[in-house]
């Protein structure tokens, strides 16, 4: 049997199965297109099925040997007996506790349901004692919801109960056809919760809550059963676990003391078995409403104390619910969902949970606002720019109201984003999502405004919804990022990977999905060959869905019909080019390139429902700084957009050699400012700072003292001065500087003064001067050719630069960092053509041999000790014995990027180079 | 309480944890174990319980799961894995059986297991089993989740939810992988005769 073949048998298999029986001959004759044997095949499986009948459905160990045989055996023979004043009628069921018969109590002339215990539990008169103590306690209290107990006693050697006859079925019966009803679930579990309130109130446990125990008359009035019966039948062989799996708590199954809690932990499991048709288990996560699954989250906590400390809170939860679902009904905006073959427990929780939301937010349909932008060159590029948010760290994915009179934003609270709603002229934002200690962001507004869809890391993450208010929160899907809605406010498309930055995409393809809020319904939406899609925007007339993906390593954006189809590029070129919104006149799209340098954005006319892109891109912002998520208000004269900054500072933390361990509470900062500053190194002493600042408007020589104080600057022009390096002597300072046109080494005093230029090569890029020990050499790093040593004391034109020899078996060379205090060594990094550094290696200037220490990392530091070598990777710090060539991270500091460092001469000291991203929100505002 | 495997009790929960998070060499010192648990407690049930009680494999697994396994440290994604593997111990424990009853028919080795009194093992079904097994093994050879869905029911009995735990599918593919594994198995059977 081939895997191909067997798949198409399997194939055929079920459609034959679900055709009418009447029509399969045709309909095989018809798929097997003359393949007589593969038809064959397929129809003697169908037989076999037919003939199989009870073949292997009972599990092997279920012997006829078993019980059953034995009950039903023993059932013929009880009926039409009498016991006491009761004459058997009928077996209305068996199980693992003893029969259950319908009886004619005579003497009151009523039905009463009576049940024998199994015949173990005659033996011990003292259980069954106490078992009847409890049974008749909780049925002493009258509760509407527990079942009266008339009568215990034994007759002829066997112990029964009779009881109240409840005309309906359990649910274990009710539940053979799947989920129930979200509002009949609610109600039954409500009931249960009440008459466990009571009967803890009492005192009373019941220990073995499971939907064989609950029995539910036609008109939705639940009983519970069998009080008291597992308290004494466990004691009955503590060899046998008794209670029953999958509805046992975490303390019962470690056979530790229970208590009232182990009820409510086991009525969960009921509830969630009602909702969704299962136990709970491990890797499936129902897409419930969000109330439902705090309330089951709470039910079920492993921990005792973590759960609903009584049954009367779980009872209030469940009756809140209960009355929302009602109210829901009685407004009409709920139907009842009739039961189809095809309908599962998702689609009706969902169809709650959209009207659960729906009701609270007030249904307002969206009035469709069409602005009057004028045509022509973009306009925004002399609006008026506003800062409106400015806390320390990131703030992103803002997105404006549609009544233009507040806005939303993400920004990172402790480790998590969290959303905050801030309105205009206010600067007081509120945090709507102060509950969750995990990630809320990506928030979006529904066209309507009434609410604002997320993505949110709760309950293992997916795309939420809430009021714009912050209330009534439930979960739409268990995926996606970046939701967006449609025009009409019934669906959301998402995607099902993130895109926060440009710089940050992983290489996996993501897919777009658009979930329908009624129903919970999802579907991709197919792209033919296109096969990456992120952050997606649906244009105003609903007819397409713009998004931006990788195209090989370019990010570039396209556009996609709603039902799916061949995309439509929008832009095409090596920029990346990102973060597309449509204008809400559908007449251009808004996006984000670095296409003239700068990261800001731009648009482009476009037809909204081919796709078509109508004419040239227009620059709506200036290339001050970088600008990413732009969020247009519905009236088009407001642009509000995250302008992203970063921070780079110092920080000072102890190291231990000997140990090779970070002190990481010794963490101290060094400097604290706006202005990015990076690449530190101590001088020779140990006492001075050197350092450069980064980015624009320039780049510059300083110095400081080791704790941040007395900076003094060493070079004020507009020209880019980089990475300085101290002589071991300590008076001068080495870097590289295009101040000559190209990047040459240049060096100057500690005072500022006797500037002079080392190198002198051309247009060639010099980088990275590297002092020996001793001060009479100098290495550099040539971006072009190689790593080259020069002696310091000879001027340009009398110096004959030694590059170092060809790296063996790979197709590179050392890119210089640092050179071991004893003069021995260079190290640095494998750089190859056209490709990042791959590893740390060390060249040897007596063997003239290379050594590969690492397969990854850059930047290496030599310890004092010549072996030891600090170094980054993934913003992380790493050390490394050179000799044993087992890199080890030391320290990091997440989400803050370490990426340069310096150590102490006594290798006490780090003094580490730490990026903070830092965003703030703006606006753009046209008169 | 006081056997060697519960001392072991840490021990065993590692490998399975480790087993979890891709160690295979962990599931090979796990199997033993867990055969050897299943085993013992097959007789030791055999000897206390009165003939027509119900010895529901489940009930073995379960208990087997208590005992083997440190409760505190595990989930339910480990506790799957773990129903897995014993469903695949009931099979060989069970047509072991099988296999010795039968050579008892042809004059072997007579020894009488209290297993027998578990399965109530006929030669016939015996031989019906040891068959079962065999195709089981063929049709694993093209589809194994079919197999695997066999042995959790039938082996392991486990239900169609908890199988579809085991095995990361929703209950409608354990339903007709079922079924066709039920009709092709049958075939085999059938055919057989």
């Amino acid at each position: 049997m081939t895997p191909e073949r067997w798949q198409r048998i399997e194939s055929l298999f079920h459609s034959a199965l679900d055709c009418d029986p009447a029509g399969r001959s045709s309909f095989l004759d018809k798929a097997c297109n003359g393949d007589t044997a593969l038809r064959d095949e397929v129809v003697k499986l169908l037989a076999s099925l037919a003939d199989a009948g009870e073949f292997i459905e009972q599990p092997l160990l279920e012997t006829p040997a078993s019980s059953r045989l034995a009950n039903a055996a023993s059932a013929e023979s009880m009926i039409g007996k009498r016991i006491g004043s009761y004459e058997i009628l009928s077996l209305l069921g068996a199980g693992g506790m003893g029969e259950v018969y319908l009886a004619h109590d005579q003497r009151l002339n009523r039905q009463i349901a009576l049940k024998f215990l199994p015949s173990r539990f005659s033996e011990y008169a003292e259980l069954v004692e106490r078992f009847a103590q409890e049974a008749r306690a909780a049925s002493a209290l009258n509760h509407p919801n527990i079942i009266t107990i008339h009568d215990i006693g034994p007759d002829a050697g066997r112990h029964f109960i009779a009881m109240e006859f409840v005309a309906g079925e359990t649910l274990r019966e009710k539940l053979k056809g799947g989920s129930l009803e979200l509002r009949d679930a609610l109600k039954i579990a409500t009931q249960i919760a009440s008459a466990l309130s009571a009967a803890h109130t009492a005192g009373i446990v019941h220990k073995d809550i499971k939907p064989e125990n609950v029995m539910v008359r036609s008109d939705g009035l639940a009983k519970l059963l069998d009080f008291g019966l597992a308290v004494s039948a466990g004691e009955n062989d503590s060899g046998l676990l008794m209670g029953t799996p999958g509805y046992l708590s975490p303390e019962q199954s470690r056979g530790e003391t229970t208590d009232h809690r182990t009820d409510i932990f086991s009525l969960g499991v009921v509830l969630y078995e009602m909702l969704t048709g299962h136990k709970p288990a491990a890797e499936k996560k129902p897409e419930l409403p969000f109330d439902l699954k705090r309330i089951l989250n709470r039910a079920l906590a492993d921990d005792r104390a973590r759960r609903y400390q009584n049954a009367d809170e779980l009872h209030r939860d469940l009756q809140r619910q209960v009355r929302k679902v009602e109210a829901m009904f009685e407004s009409g905006i709920m139907q009842p969902v009739q039961p189809k073959a095809d309908t599962n427990w998702k689609t009706k929780a969902m169809a709650l949970a959209a009207a659960l939301a729906i009701s609270i937010a007030g249904w307002l349909f969206w009035r469709s606002a069409i602005s009057s932008q004028k045509d022509g060159s973009s306009p925004w590029i002399n609006a008026v720019a506003t800062k409106l948010t400015g806390f320390a760290g990131n703030e992103f994915f803002p997105a404006i109201a549609p009544d233009g009179q507040s806005f939303v934003y993400s920004r990172v609270i402790g480790q998590q984003f969290d959303i905050f709603h801030q309105r205009f002229g206010e600067a007081q934002p509120r945090n709507l999502t102060s509950d969750s200690n995990v990630h809320d962001w990506m928030a979006a507004f529904s066209p309507d405004g009434s609410r604002i869809a997320f993505r949110s890391d709760r309950n293992g993450g997916g795309i939420f919804v809430m009021n714009s208010d912050g209330g009534d929160l439930w979960q739409v899907t268990s995926e996606g990022f970046n939701p967006a809605w449609s025009p009409n406010g019934e669906e959301i498309v998402y995607s099902n990977s993130q895109a926060n930055s440009p710089h940050s995409r992983s290489l996996s393809a993501s897919k777009l999905f658009v979930v329908r809020l009624a129903t919970g319904e999802k579907r991709k939406i197919d792209m033919g060959s296109a096969n990456d899609a992120v952050h997606p925007s649906w244009s105003p007339n609903g007819a397409r869905i713009a998004f931006w993906g990788l195209r090989g390593t370019h990010r570039d954006i396209w556009t996609v019909a709603v039902s799916g189809g061949q995309p439509v590029a929008v832009t095409n070129d090596d920029a990346t080019d990102w973060n597309p919104v449509w204008s809400p006149d559908g007449k251009y799209l808004y996006f984000a390139s670095d296409s003239r340098g700068a990261m800001r954005f731009w648009r482009v006319p476009i037809n909204q429902t081919t796709g078509e892109v109508l004419g040239e891109r227009e620059a709506v912002t200036g290339s001050a700084s970088e600008s990413w998520h732009p969020s247009l208000s519905r009236d088009g004269k407001r642009l509000i957009y995250v302008n992203y900054l970063v921070k780079e500072n110092f920080y000072r933390v102890a190291f231990d050699p000997q140990k090779e361990t970070v002190l990481a509470d010794t963490l101290t900062p060094i400097t604290g400012g706006e202005r990015r500053v990076t690449a530190p190194q101590l001088s020779p002493d140990g006492e001075w700072l050197a350092y450069y600042t980064f980015g624009s408007p320039q780049e510059d020589i300083f110095i400081m003292r080791k704790d941040g104080s007395d900076p003094r600057q060493l070079t004020n022009d507009r020209h880019r001065d980089r990475v300085p390096r101290w002589s071991p002597d300590g008076k001068r300072l080495a870097f590289y500087s295009d101040r000559g046109g190209s990047y040459e080494i240049w060096t100057i005093n500690t005072d500022g003064s006797g500037l002079q230029q080392l190198t002198n090569w051309g247009n060639k890029s010099i980088h990275y001067p590297t002092w020996s020990p001793d001060g009479k050499r100098l290495a550099f790093y040539n971006s072009v050719v190689n790593t080259f040593i020069i002696e310091t004391d000879k001027a340009w034109s009398e110096q004959t630069p030694v590059a170092l020899p060809p790296v063996p078996e790979r197709d590179g060379h050392l890119s210089i960092w640092s050179w071991s205090p004893n003069g021995e060594k260079l190290a640095g990094m494998l750089q190859r053509p056209g490709s990042n550094s791959s590893g740390l290696m060390t060249y040897s200037l007596a063997s003239q041999q290379y050594e590969f220490i690492t397969q990854f990392g850059t930047d290496p530091i030599w310890l004092s000790d010549n072996r030891r070598m600090l170094f980054f990777s993934n913003y992380h710090l790493y050390l490394v014995d050179s000799r044993e060539k087992q890199p080890r991270k030391i320290f990091s500091l997440d989400p803050l990027r370490i990426i340069l460092a310096t150590i102490s001469p006594d290798d006490r000291q780090i003094y580490l180079s730490v990026v903070s991203p830092e965003s703030d929100i703006q606006m753009l505002t046209l008169n | 309480m006081d056997s060697p495997v519960s001392q072991n009790a840490n021990q065993i929960t590692e490998q399975l944890i480790a087993w979890n998070n891709g160690d295979q060499q962990a599931l090979g010192q796990l199997i033993p174990i867990v055969y050897q648990e299943l085993r013992r407690m097959a007789d030791r049930f055999l000897r206390r319980e009165s003939p027509g009680h119900t010895l529901q494999p489940t009930a073995l697994v379960h208990e087997a799961w208590l005992r083997l396994i440190d409760q505190t440290r595990v989930n339910w994604q480990n506790r799957a894995q773990f129903f897995g593997v014993a469903a695949q111990m009931m099979r060989r424990i069970l047509v072991d059986h099988a296999k010795t009853k039968h050579r008892e028919k042809r004059g072997g080795d007579a020894v009488k297991l209290s297993l027998d009194e578990v399965i109530n093992l006929s030669q016939e079904r015996a031989a019906d089993l040891i068959a079962l097994d065999e195709a089981l093994e063929a049709l694993s050879n093209f589809d194994r989740r079919k197999c695997s869905v066999v042995e959790l029911r039938y082996f392991g009995g486990l239900s169609v939810e908890e199988t579809a735990d085991v095995l990361s599918v929703s209950p409608d593919t354990v339903m007709r992988d079922w079924k066709l594994a039920k009709a092709w198995l049958y075939q085999q059977l059938d055919e057989g005769k």
